[in-house]
């Protein structure tokens, strides 16, 4: 242990189990960092690996639509290539899921200016509902079909809070809105859900 | 009651963000025990929250073909435009890394990243903590930090020489060594805290919501934008700053060194502050039944690994009270 007492002359002492950090499949952030550093192929390869498929999920609950999920995934991770020189002091995780949200509120944006939102709203309202199983999936799928006839609004507050576990003060600042809106609005989604869930909720 | 009800509907949207406080738990309490049907609207409300929360179908990805994808898309190679070509040295090289696996290295290099991490770009040194984990570090001035879990401490190397300056997101406790010649300054967030010698504690997860206790000695808190109207804190003193509002008062409770011991310490604290804090930090509900007990004296420590019952019985020896368990509380009485 002589090399590692001169290799800390700042006396570091760690109450955590040793190893137990840092044998896990997914790289910490520390370790990214240092990745970033010395290997910006390997850096991105790891980024990669551990964050396309939650920022996919999370963009995919916005559009609805995995091809435009992968899409707009893809463009995140174009984008933090292109920027990595001044990625110093990022916390990836949270950095890709905010890039993630972004990208699909903005898409969300964008396709109701062209009017093609009124469509989407449409599409979804005729999702059938199912028939009534025990089955995970079809449970899940009326969730999911229950959740995408909110409101609009209501819909992207509702997802934010629910599946990307933003506060409220978050959710406010993301879609400019005031906090004391984000409470209604997550009331207005429950109370709805409430009712078209019921017989999900009964039993 | 229309009004009302809406209000009912903020607090129980509050408590799904965590952003309940105190009084607003009892006022949503008392609502709830008003009537049967209101209860049973509020579980039904919690149970779609939960209900939601189950997987949804979200399909698959391929990732190995994304990662294809993406490869076709920018140059990995050659780093697209300015940066250079990367020449992979042969200690990085693959066949170097199979036979480095072999060799027991591994132990020394778990220890490496253990190490607080040189920052070679910019000349900083960083600790940084994960979840259950506490760190106490050794600044080269003798002042120690205790950094909290998921947190992040990064300093100069050339600190302590020029100036002793620290950047802190998340929450420790500082014990400063004393050096009147320079000042020990903390950015956390949007605040900036100046002492000379002291002790105290800041959390700071969020830019805009900070808090801080001073333990001893005397510190000036302020906004980092505005250093030149800092609010002077002395021992006792606690702040906390949202966005741009700083508010001082004393502090009464000791739950801000929790993280630190995991224990509670009171000294002559009363009954009624202890309780506050017994129901916050173990989640269990305390009912006073005879309102003079709220005032008497408690002196003693309770831990976080206590039973709530052990809790209780700490609680009614040293104050001479009996408790019973009914219906999901604790009743305390003579």
């Amino acid at each position: 242990m002589k090399v590692s007492e001169s290799l800390n002359p700042r006396n570091v002492k760690s109450s955590s189990q040793p190893g137990n950090l840092y044998i896990c499949n997914m790289p910490g952030n520390d370790q990214l960092q240092v990745l970033l550093k010395e290997d910006e192929r390997q850096f991105m390869a790891a980024l990669f690996k551990s964050y396309f498929t939650p920022a996919c999920k999370t963009i995919y609950r916005f559009v609805q639509d995995m091809s435009v999920a992968e899409d707009l995934a893809q463009d995140v991770f174009i984008k933090i290539w292109n920027k990595r020189a001044g990625l110093g002091e990022v916390y990836f995780k949270a950095y890709i899921q905010r890039s993630a949200i972004n990208a699909a509120l903005d898409y969300l944006d964008k396709k109701k200016r062209r009017g093609v939102h009124t469509e989407l709203e449409e599409e979804n309202m005729q999702i059938p509902v199912l028939p009534m199983q025990g089955n995970l999936r079809e449970t899940a799928a009326k969730i999911d079909a229950a959740v995408n006839e909110l409101p609009e609004k209501c819909r992207e507050v509702f997802i934010l809070s629910r599946y990307e576990e933003l506060s409220y003060k978050e959710i406010a600042s993301t879609l400019n809105i005031s906090v004391k809106t984000v409470e209604n609005q997550v009331m207005t989604a429950l109370k709805k859900l409430r009712v078209s869930l019921k017989e999900l909720i009964s039993n | 009651m229309l009004d009302n009800l809406e209000h009912i509907e903020t607090l129980i949207a509050r408590q799904l963000d965590g952003s309940l406080t105190e009084k607003e738990q009892g006022e949503l309490r008392a609502w709830r025990q008003a009537d049967p049907q209101n209860d049973l609207a509020y579980k039904e409300l919690l149970r779609t929250w939960e209900l939601a929360a189950g997987e949804t179908n979200v399909p698959g990805v391929d990732i190995e073909s994304q990662w294809q994808r993406f490869q076709g898309m920018v140059d990995l190679g050659s780093g697209g435009g300015s940066t250079p070509i990367i020449n992979i040295p042969w200690y990085k090289q693959s066949w170097f890394k199979v036979a480095a696996v072999l060799i027991p290295v591994v132990g020394l290099a778990l220890f490496i990243w253990k190490q607080p991490q040189h920052d070679l770009a910019n000349n900083n040194i960083t600790v940084a903590t994960v979840d259950n984990e506490i760190k106490n570090v050794q600044l080269p001035d003798g002042s120690q930090i205790e950094l909290n879990e998921n947190s992040r401490l990064t300093y100069s190397t050339d600190f302590g020489t020029t100036a002793r300056e620290i950047q802190l997101l998340g929450e420790a406790f500082f014990d400063v060594a004393p050096q009147s010649t320079q000042p020990f300054t903390v950015f956390a967030g949007n605040s900036k805290t100046v002492v000379l010698g002291t002790s105290f504690n800041i959390k700071a997860y969020q830019q805009d919501s900070i808090e801080i206790v001073v333990t001893t000695g005397k510190v000036a808190f302020s906004l980092k934008d505005a250093p030149e109207q800092p609010i002077i804190l002395t021992r006792g003193n606690r702040a906390s700053m949202q966005e741009i509002t700083i508010r001082k008062s004393t502090n009464e409770s000791v739950a801000f060194t929790q993280w630190r011991d995991k224990t509670f310490k009171y000294q002559d604290q009363s009954l009624g502050d202890v309780i506050n804090d017994i129901e916050k930090n173990f989640g269990i509900r305390v009912i006073v039944e005879d309102s003079t007990l709220v005032e008497m004296n408690f002196n003693g420590t309770i831990s976080t690994s206590y039973a709530p019952g052990e809790i209780m019985e700490i609680l009614s020896g040293t104050t001479n009270t009996q408790y019973r368990f009914d219906s999901g509380a604790y009743y305390l009485s003579k």
